[in-house]
This record gives C-alpha cells, structure tokens and sequence, in this order.
C-alpha cells in the first residue's frame, strides 16, 4: 500500500476521533508560557497553540493537551479534529481520545497514549467557513 | 529525582569523555545510557489493584496459591492451573502451544509480573488480571467447568470454610459470582509473583549513580548486545521500560496460519473479546467504584492493523521461558533474534509497524544480543 493511502487510512481514523463543536466567536491565541505554537499547514490558516503536560509527555500512558485554534479570519470554528501519527513507523494511537470544547476556539483533549518512544506528530484540523485548515506539531518521546 | 540523576549522568559522560568510559570498560555511548536509563529502576512501584477487593490481602493470596494447584476448578477433578503453568518450568509447559483437552492455539506464558500489564492474553483479550485469570476455568478446551460446576465443587471441597471467610456464605452467592471471586483469589496469588534484580539492573543502577567501576562489571557481549538493543536493532521501540514491553499490540512476522485454512486474528479478535466481556474494568464485577484503568476498554480503537498483531511480551527472565513468539514456534533466543535478524518484509501486515526491517547480524552480534537477553534472568518466586 502507497505512503499516502495509508495515511488515508489514518486520516479516516482521525475522522472518526472528531468531535464537532460551533464556537461562537474565535479569541486570539494565546502565547503564555507553556504554551507551543503548532504549524500551520497553510500560510491563511492563522494560528494554533497546544500546551503539553506540564512534566513532558509520558511514554505509553495517558495524558491531556489543550489546543488553541485562531483563524486568521476570527470566523467561528464549525468542527475541531485531532489526530496523532508516528510518521517513521506508519501508525497512529491505539487509543480515541475525548475531546472536548472548553472555550471559544479552545479543546481539550483527554486520554492520548504515545505508545512508543520517537517522533510523533499531532496533527488537528478545524473547519471554518466550510474551508478546512490543518495544523501540526512534532514531539519527540523518550 | 530520576531526571535529575540522568542529567548527572549525563554531565559525568559529557566532562569525562568517552575515553575514560573505554578505559574503564564502559562500551555505552551517552544516547545510549539514557536509553538504558529507561529500563528501570527495577522492581517497579506497585499498588494493590483497586478493581479486585482481594489484592494485597494475605488470606486471599494463600488461598490463590491453594486454589492454582487445586484439581477443584476443573471438571475432570485432575487439571490444575499448575498443570499447564508447571513449577518446574518456570510457570510455563514447555510447548510451543499450550496442551489443553486438545491443542490449543497460542503458547502458554509465563506468570511473573503480570501485576504492571494493562491487557491480559497475547490478544489483550482481558484488561485486568482477575478476568484472565478465570478464563481457563471454563474454556471448552481448558478446565471445562461451569459456573455452577465450580460453586458445586468448591461447596464440597477443603476450601469452602477459607472461601467463606472472605466473601460470606458461599450458598448465598450467584454462580457467576462464585467464579469472578475465585478469579480474584488466583489474581492475588499472581500479582505477588514478581522476578528478582537481574545483572542488568545492577549495571544501569550504577550508570545511574556515575559508578562506572560497578558497571564495568557487567560483560562486554551483554553491553554490545545491549548497544545492539537500543539501537540499530530498535527492540527497545516495543520491549520498553522496565518491563521490556510496552503492553501493546505488534506484528512480529511470524505466520497467521494455526494450521491449513486457519489463522489467529490476534489483537483482532482479543478486542471483540474484550467487547464482549462482562469482566472487564468498566464492567460491573470490578470492586472499584473510580474505574481505574477502565479508560482503555473505553477508548481502544478497532483498527484493520489489529490483525494478527500480538502483545509485546516483558523481557524480565525471558532466557527461562523458552518457547518463543506466540505459537511458540521459535526454539530458543538464538532463534529469536534470527528471525529478526532476517525477517520476512513479505509476511508483515501492509498496515502494520514500518519499523521493522532485517537487520544483516553476524553471528557475534546475535550472541551478544542473546548475552544481554541472558542478564535480565533473575532469582525467580516460588509459584
């Protein structure tokens, strides 16, 4: 199977992880401390930030992540996805985390598992105005 | 604290240099110690296991061992846990698979640190060990005994005033209950079997504290083997931690097939299993309100990947568990680490681990390997 259909299949996984969520007004993104700035996949998306456990990663239990979506246009986020790959090995999680919406343009999510040590990336999506906007982060786990 | 130590370490490598480490008969590089650094420290933290009532309580674990060697719990008044998980092979049969009422179809593992695992079964078909641990009782090819056969033969057996003592009057209790508390009994046996310090925690305990004169002790085939293991080998992406595993669900290229127009789904069917289990963590028999652990029944995920991956067995006093893999169809570790060494890209899972690749080991290199493999044995518990 080609690189990239796999990763469709990946893809459609990280579909099925989505939650959908209506933000009434997206705020701006934050850049406190603790706070990482993620990718975007493309130069109109505006911002992501995610903030990562305070005490690293752990290596194959469950943890919990804040993300901060800021479209560059402000328009409200109509769906929030998010998704976690080891791009070396082909594989995602073996886990659906929960998310959650906590703020506007702000998710929770909860029950992540980085099963093996290496590079994975979080990978999130957010549907504005019918246009998706994908960002990324790259972790290295020991 | 850990960190901290490892940041002295790491500082200790970075002044003196690998020079002095030759010198002093350290083979490691200092990517290489902090990834030995993750293989412990050794034994583990451990709890009592808030699902099963009967953790950690000592009545409870003499009357789990009693009951492992107990022909009671079989329908044959003949077979006994021990029977399959013999004393005298270190809990195993010996097998490449395990010999019930007729063959079955996986090898039958070892019962040492089962208490730190989060699935139960090469499928991960359970998630807590009491579950797995009344499963053999009354599988068709196994124990062969119902739950009302069990609460019958219990009633009349030696045990019944000990089993009372714990759980009340047996009359009053529901067959189904019956074999859930007995399950719970042979878990709190099982969860104190835990293996010894091995040569190898010795060695990455004295990399940990900077006393290089106490690691230059442990061999240099096991040290290049141990090289070997953290690095272009890559074992240690799955057999990680102190455990040497880290709990999840691999390919490792060996044959589907059971037998001609039969194959083990593997992790596959352990998650239906799993789903359609009433002794699980989520599950009403568990004795913790809080759930604990029960996120992972939860939130595993069905993947097409799941076929015919395996569990990452732990590592610990692996050279006295022999045979290997699954179906028992590797031999010894030197068998083992060939198969790695030459692995079969053709028979891996075209969704699976991209990890994988044959390694081209000479045969000093697999001797090293299983030189290594070979300091993880340690003094082993009486079952």
């Amino acid at each position: 199977m080609a690189w990239t259909s796999r990763f469709g299949a990946l893809n459609l996984c990280g579909i099925t992880l989505a939650a959908v969520f209506v933000a009434q007004a997206a705020l701006a993104c934050t850049h406190d401390a603790g706070w990482q700035e993620m990718t975007a996949e493309s130069h109109n998306s505006g911002e992501a930030s995610i903030r990562l456990p305070v005490d690293n990663v752990p290596l194959n239990q469950p943890f919990e992540i804040e993300v901060s979506v800021c479209p560059a246009d402000g328009a409200p986020i109509e769906r929030f996805t998010l998704d976690a790959i080891m791009p070396a090995h082909q594989h995602g999680m073996n886990y659906q985390p929960v998310i959650l919406k906590s703020g506007d343009g702000a998710f929770l999510a909860d029950g992540l598992v980085f099963h093996m040590p290496g590079i994975w990336r979080i990978s999130v999506s957010a549907l504005v105005g019918g246009e998706t906007h994908g960002y990324f982060l790259d972790l290295k786990i020991r | 604290m850990r960190g901290l130590l490892t940041f002295l370490v790491f500082c200790w490598a970075v002044m003196f240099g690998a020079s002095y480490a030759s010198a002093t008969g350290l083979l490691l590089s200092e990517d290489e110690i902090g990834l030995v650094l993750s293989h412990g420290p050794w034994p583990m933290e451990s709890a009592s296991d808030p699902s099963n009532v009967m953790s950690g309580n000592r009545d409870a674990i003499e009357l789990g061992r009693k009951l492992f060697f107990s022909p009671v719990l079989s329908s044959d008044r003949q077979t006994s846990c021990a029977s399959c998980h013999v004393p005298d092979l270190n809990s195993t049969d010996g097998l490449p698979r395990g010999k019930g009422t007729r063959s079955l179809d996986r090898n039958t593992s070892a019962l040492y640190n089962l208490r730190h695992n989060r699935w139960f079964g090469w499928a991960g078909q359970n998630d807590n060990l009491w579950a797995q641990s009344l499963a053999p009782i009354s599988h068709p090819d196994e124990m062969q005994l119902s739950d009302q056969g069990l609460k019958r033969s219990l009633a009349v057996s030696e045990f019944r005033g000990d089993y009372e003592a714990l759980f009340g009057t047996l009359g009053d209790d529901d067959p189904q209950q019956v074999l859930v508390n007995v399950g719970k009994l042979l878990a709190a046996h099982l969860e104190t079997l835990e293996t010894g310090r091995t040569a190898f925690d010795e060695f990455r305990d004295a990399l940990e504290r900077g006393d290089l004169e106490t690691a230059a002790v442990y061999p240099a085939a096991a040290q290049r083997g141990l090289s070997l293991f953290v690095g272009r080998g890559g074992c240690n992406f799955c057999h990680s931690g102190p455990l040497f595993s880290n709990g999840e669900f691999h390919d490792a290229g060996v044959p589907y097939f059971i037998e001609p127009g039969r194959v083990d789904s593997g992790r596959h069917g352990g998650i239906k299993a799993l789903r359609a289990s009433p002794y699980t963590l989520d599950g009403v028999f568990s004795d913790d309100p809080g759930k604990t652990g029960a996120w992972a029944v939860q939130n595993v995920i069905t993947q097409h990947s799941n076929f015919g991956t395996f569990r990452v067995p732990g590592l610990r006093s692996v050279a006295e568990t022999a045979p290997y893999m699954h179906n028992g169809s590797l031999s010894s570790l030197d068998a083992v680490v060939e198969h790695y060494s030459n692995i079969d890209m053709e028979r891996l899972h075209a969704d699976g681990e991209a990890l994988l690749k044959p390694l081209n080991l000479n045969d000093q290199q697999i001797n090293d390997l299983v030189q290594f493999l070979k300091t993880l044995s340690a003094p082993l518990p009486e079952l």
